[in-house]
């Protein structure tokens, strides 16, 4: 279903959604955040050269989810970061933490094939399976 | 919650969903038998009644004929609540806060382009900053930045991106009464910094067409129209200024829904009484994207016209590239509508639709007054657009609204798979369309069968009456993100 295998698309008419599972709710994080970039730019194209520490807070587990996403998602167009891995991911009450590993835009190299606006609520998922955790996120394009 | 959507037909192009549960009033679809075959694909119609719990909604929760599945709101969707009593919904209005349309008229006739339409299409390309992560050349202050919050294409025209006669030909005058930047975060207006004179990518264009066909021609006259004549069309939103507003208001909303104990079906409906702090906050967040927003299609319109006259050597007076009008897809604006016949104060909320005011409105420009406002459908890479004019049945129905483009049928990655971009590119050349896009991707996500057909979209609002056929045109070339 992608270059890279760990997660599957999600047909939606207007949008793009994902599905994917991992061990651990905070890999699914991660793996998620990993998805957003590869149907961007494709992870390939993206060099690990840089590391930064993002961390973010919410009340429920669901929402901490979509606003890690998001936080992804602003620093990308802020701080024009892309990332292809991230590592130490954490999560405990309320808040999840994780290091990024990743390189700076660069428009000769990195051919955009997406934009994604936003990480949403609509259809969302997070949910214990008989091993690991499955996360569904649909995405506003 | 019922499984499924009950249809009424009440005629050919409105379906009525009658009210049950804790649905506030009935839904409305406006279709035809055939688009209704493809709404009902997806989840669409049941959105339709998710939106009709809103409180305060006035009427129905309407639907137009290029509607398709959104978050909280079906793409497509109009509510108008109570300003006093009812509620106003993110959801309502989309990421891309003011997405819209702008269209320009020339003096031009096919024959001046034709010979240089290779060079013209590279030089937009080029000049017209565009594609995923794409920023502009200019760069704001944050003080700078506060001020297109609050003016508009104004600041854009004040600072030499355009021409004043601009601003009366641009939706609330390119400048929504509302705006406070102190309502919009730190993070919002650093993502908007660059992101100012931008198109975006996805269904973001700019398109030069041909005026192939009118219809009104008396109306047509009035915007400057003509058949065999150029034209520019400009689409793009508020960039990434607006998606950060409309997260960070969400989060808030969520909150707004368990505070007001405000019961709702979908969670990507969450609202907050308009009259309340948090509404209150929102509506003036919302209103500066939607400044930002034509501020950056003024801009973006400078950079085009300037493109023209150097790419094909004219004057702007031989250019003759007006402004026709520039509309907003995705709004929430506070309006006036008569209701059982009182007038009354009105939220009206366009997910992917269109003002349609009829002739004799106040807010219709003088210029259009005696006609009606002018309503732009763009269509989708490789389809005809359409110019219309807003009507008294849409002031009498949908809160003067209409549709707002094709609508899409099939998903992105249902067209990716299905479409070779390169083959693609050559049947549109074949057909006299060259399209010039960063990403290629990009070009089979937007494959005109990934859309409904525009014409039957268009003729449905027509033939219901809530807006009318001015002119068609037709693409020459395009450019995307």
């Amino acid at each position: 279903m992608n270059p890279t295998g760990f997660y599957t698309i999600v047909d939606h008419t207007a949008d793009v959604g994902i599905e994917l599972e991992a061990a651990g709710k905070p890999e699914v994080f991660a793996a998620a955040a990993l998805a957003m970039f590869d149907l961007m730019y494709g992870l390939e194209a993206i060099s690990e050269k840089e590391t930064w520490r993002i961390e973010v807070k919410a009340e429920s587990d669901e929402e901490l989810l979509v606003a890690w996403l998001n936080e992804i998602l602003y620093i990308h167009a802020v701080e024009k970061l892309l990332f292809a891995g991230f590592t130490e991911a954490t999560l405990s009450e309320g808040a999840f933490s994780a290091l990024g590993h990743g390189e700076r835009f660069d428009p000769i190299r990195h051919k955009g094939d997406m934009e994604i606006k936003a990480a949403t609520y609509h259809r969302l998922l997070l949910e214990k399976q008989k091993a690991g955790w499955k996360a569904r996120i649909i995405f506003d394009v | 919650m019922e499984d499924t959507v009950t249809l009424e037909k009440v005629d050919d192009y409105r379906w009525r969903i009658p009210r049950t549960g804790a649905m506030r009033v009935p839904g409305m679809i406006y279709a035809d038998r055939s688009l209704l075959a493809d709404i009902n694909l997806d989840e669409s119609p049941r959105q339709v009644m998710n939106v009709a719990h809103l409180p305060g909604i006035i009427k129905y929760s309407l639907a137009m004929p290029d509607m398709h599945w959104g978050y909280g709101f079906p793409i497509g969707g109009v509510a108008a609540t109570d300003l006093e009593t009812g509620v106003i919904s993110p959801g309502g209005v989309g990421y891309d806060i003011n997405c819209g349309c702008r269209l320009l008229r020339s003096n031009l006739v096919l024959d001046d382009v034709a010979p240089h339409i290779e060079r013209l299409v590279r030089d937009l390309f080029n000049n017209i900053p565009a594609g995923v992560g794409s920023t502009g050349a200019i760069k704001l202050t944050p003080g700078e930045e506060r001020k297109v919050l609050t003016r508009g294409a104004e600041w854009a025209v004040s600072n030499g991106y355009g021409e004043a006669g601009d601003l009366e030909r641009t939706e609330e005058g390119g400048a929504m009464d509302g705006a406070d930047p102190d309502a919009v975060s730190a993070r919002a207006i650093t993502r908007g910094r660059e992101q100012i004179g931008t198109l975006g990518a996805g269904n973001h264009f700019l398109e030069v067409d041909l005026v192939e066909e009118i219809y009104d021609a008396a109306v047509a006259d009035a915007f400057g129209i003509e058949a065999g004549r150029i034209a520019v069309q400009i689409h793009s939103g508020s960039r990434g200024l607006g998606y950060q507003i409309c997260d960070d208001h969400l989060r808030e909303m969520g909150k707004a829904v368990q505070k007001y104990k405000i019961e709702l079906p979908d969670r990507q409906l969450a609202s907050a009484p308009i009259r309340s702090p948090e509404g209150e906050a929102y509506f003036a967040a919302m209103a500066c994207a939607a400044n930002y927003a034509w501020a950056n299609r003024q801009c973006l319109m400078h950079w085009t016209r300037e493109t023209f006259g150097k790419t094909l050597g004219l004057s702007p007076r031989d250019l003759g590239m007006r402004l026709v009008y520039d509309v907003c897809h995705n709004i929430a604006k506070k309006e006036v509508h008569t209701v059982d016949g009182k007038k009354m104060e009105v939220c009206v909320h366009r997910k992917g639709a269109t003002r349609a005011f009829p002739a004799g409105h106040p807010a219709v420009p003088d210029v259009y007054r005696a006609v009606g406002q002018p309503v732009l459908i763009p269509g989708d890479m490789g389809t005809n657009s359409y110019v219309l004019v807003g009507t008294d049945l849409a002031m009498q129905e949908t809160f003067g609204s209409t549709c707002h483009g094709a609508g899409r049928v099939r998903s992105r990655t249902q067209s990716k798979k299905l479409t070779d971009s390169y083959q693609l590119l050559k049947e549109l050349r074949e057909k006299g369309i060259l399209v010039m896009a960063r990403g290629k991707k990009t070009i089979a996500e937007e494959a005109p069968e990934a859309y409904k057909d525009i014409d039957r979209v268009v003729d449905v609002v027509h033939r219901a009456g809530i807006s009318r056929k001015v002119a068609k045109l037709r693409p020459l070339c395009v450019v995307k993100g």
